[in-house]
């Protein structure tokens, strides 16, 4: 069979690279949304079953804003964490990926495994031009991985080495 | 890149109204003969929003052939860019509703490998355009004929002996005894049931008529369990067909199964604890659906019971040179003992602390009065059931990989052993958490296109040494779904 694409481009490797340093931004900004939403539900909250159990208003408000900060507080302190652990690979044979900040995960994807390939990008994501390359391999168990904070040539190369290298007899 | 056809609109508004219908007769019903203008100021905002969300469906969507692959991209608010390459694509089906078919429109549906969503679905298109992007996509696609259906002689047959203990194993019995103590309990505090209640308090029943009448009750649970078993599975046969194994079982409702043994991803024989006293094991295999013939998905059972002695021919019809025996484990880490007992004493440790701080709180009441000495019983006894268990499944889990399989026995009381051909592996992975990194182990973890299958902490060296050989499959066929 032979590709649309004519004569397929050659396979190249790439370091153990790092997502680009913008998504730091990009995950504050979206903890910082979610913890004005949950600060927004549990402040409610407080208040609500303060009243029901006859206690002052602050009891509640300051119990549900402890609650809602104590939820997301990690999320924004780990955010270094994170983005130091996110790492990617492209080898000969395969994609390995690295994530995780308690729990660390460490995953190779053959290349010829993987069926189609997604370039997603949030509102926050554009803001500052990054993109999120997800990863698919046959079945029902979900997508493989979803590579965060790529710029727009990075995702394209991975799209490209990933999907367009592939032997389509093997 | 191509966008949808402009009818798109009319057939997005008829699907959003759809959706609404339900909500619009009932506030249609509540504000008829009321005098405000309640009901036509949401039908106009409903309208307008329909309307702006069917046609910002249709102009952020555009679709293409390019170098081989069909693309599909979503430009709103949320972007998606997805590459489907052609020779992945497994099947292409063209649908109509009845508004489509009104307006002469359809929708073209992109399968690739049997995964549980689609992968594309275009609405929508007109006919021609529909029918030339089938043909464009399915030309690189070979097509898959469907098995024939004469009965070949059986390859397998399940004993009558076999059917009968497979039903006393499972534990319906149990569940009927425990329903009809739940009905029981209900009844106690039921006004309607009361009356019910008190004549059996006037027949004063004693108690060992109380424990006779458990065990009717059980015995009659047991019963029924397998009858329904005999039932459901009653002339369990294999037979082979040209793809594979078809299953065939059923007294009343009678039931095939087709395995074509291309889809075959992992096979799994399991001991539960009861079957291994009676010498008896499941056979499970993991297939991979299809879209366009009835091929169940996930866990299909090559025989709900099999007497160990035919477990190995049974494995033999799906792996040919394989055996369920023989396999010289290698262990797992010896910390894993450590970890498991550190973990688990600190897990139910916490929850001990915590029941016995919300008893000291309520202890005025004296509903729960337990002397400090009955705690520190507690606290060991939590302290030798974490040694057991974890000794126990140290001992237990074992691992092994060959040129065609990675092979993991687990499990203490239901034990089982899973065989996953190296060619069926999607991704690989070493993972573990923050205290499994500082005792050196980690977890392998497989996938196959229907579950994962873990290899439980394994030493660093050796987990690397197993992710290392397992990413070497990559380069091995890679065709595993297509038949």
């Amino acid at each position: 069979m032979m590709s649309e694409a004519g004569p397929r481009p050659p396979v190249q490797t790439t370091g153990v690279r790092s997502i680009h340093p913008a998504i730091k931004t990009v995950w504050r900004l979206s903890a910082g949304i979610s913890l004005l939403v949950t600060s927004g539900v549990f402040l409610l909250v407080g208040v609500a079953l303060a009243s029901a159990f006859d206690q002052p208003r602050w009891v509640g408000l300051a119990a549900g804003g402890a609650l809602a900060v104590l939820i997301s507080l990690p999320s924004l302190i780990l955010v270094d964490r994170q983005w130091t652990n996110w790492t990617y690979q492209l080898r000969e044979q395969d994609l390995v990926m690295t994530w995780g900040v308690f729990w660390q995960t460490r995953r190779c994807v053959a290349r010829d495994r993987i069926q189609h390939i997604d370039i997603n990008e949030g509102p926050l994501d554009r803001r500052f031009g990054l993109k999120q390359v997800v990863i698919h391999t046959a079945g029902m168990i979900g997508s493989v991985a979803a590579i965060p904070g790529l710029t727009h040539s990075e995702a394209e190369f991975l799209r490209q080495q990933l999907l367009d290298t592939r032997d389509p007899d093997a | 890149m191509q966008r949808l056809h402009p009818a798109t609109i009319v057939v997005n508004l008829f699907e959003f109204v759809r959706q609404f219908v339900f909500a619009i007769v009932v506030l249609a019903l509540t504000s008829a003969g009321r005098d405000d203008a309640t009901f036509e100021i949401v039908m106009a905002g409903l309208g307008g929003l329909g309307v702006l969300s069917s046609v910002y469906r249709y102009v952020i969507t555009r679709y293409g052939i390019q170098g081989g692959a069909l693309v599909v991209q979503k430009g709103g608010i949320w972007k998606q860019h997805r590459t489907i390459p052609l020779d992945r694509i497994q099947n292409v089906t063209i649908k109509r509703s009845i508004i489509e078919r009104l307006i002469g429109v359809c929708t073209v549906v992109v399968e690739t490998a049997a995964g549980l969503q689609t992968e594309a679905q275009l609405s929508s298109l007109s006919q021609e355009d529909a029918e030339t992007l089938r043909s464009r996509l399915l030309s690189v696609v070979s097509t898959e004929k469907g098995p024939s259906f004469e009965l070949p002689p059986a390859l397998y047959i399940l004993t009558g002996r076999e059917l009968i203990v497979a039903g006393a194993l499972q534990n319906r019995a149990l569940w009927i005894l425990a329903s009809a103590f739940g009905f029981l309990q209900f009844g106690v505090q039921g006004d309607a049931i009361e009356s019910l209640i008190r004549s059996g308090e006037n027949l004063s029943l004693s108690p060992t008529a109380w424990i006779g009448l458990t065990l009717a009750l059980f015995l009659v649970g047991w019963a029924v369990s397998i009858v329904a078993t005999v039932i459901k599975y009653g002339g369990f046969r294999i037979d082979r067909y040209e793809k594979g194994l078809r299953m065939h079982y059923g007294l009343l409702a009678q039931t095939e199964v087709l395995l074509p043994l291309r889809r075959v991803q992992a096979l799994t024989v399991a001991r539960p604890l009861l079957y291994r006293w009676f010498g008896y094991a499941e056979v499970r295999a993991d297939a991979l659906g299809s879209f366009d013939e009835k091929i169940a998905t996930g866990g299909v059972t090559l025989s709900p019971i099999v007497h160990g002695t035919r477990v190995n021919r049974l494995v033999g019809f799906v792996y040919p040179r394989r055996t369920a025996t023989g396999i010289e484990w290698r262990p797992i880490s010896r910390k894993s003992i450590r970890r498991g007992i550190i973990s688990r004493t600190l897990t139910w440790g916490i929850l001990g602390l915590v029941l016995w701080g919300g008893s000291y709180s309520i202890r005025e009441s004296e509903i729960l009065d337990v002397p400090a000495t009955s705690w520190i019983g507690l606290g060991a006894a939590i302290l030798l059931w974490s040694v057991l268990i974890s000794v126990a499944q140290f001992r237990r889990a074992g691992w092994r990989i060959d040129d065609e399989f990675l092979m993991i026995r687990s499990g203490v009381l239901r034990q089982t052993v899973e065989f996953v051909p190296r060619t069926t592996i999607q991704w690989c992975e070493q993972s573990g958490n923050w205290f499994m990194r500082r005792m050196r182990i980690a977890n392998v973890v497989v996938a196959t296109a229907v579950r994962r299958h873990q290899v439980p902490e394994l030493d660093f060296p050796e987990a690397e040494g197993l992710l290392a050989t397992l990413s070497q499959s990559g380069s091995g066929p890679g065709a595993i779904i297509s038949t």
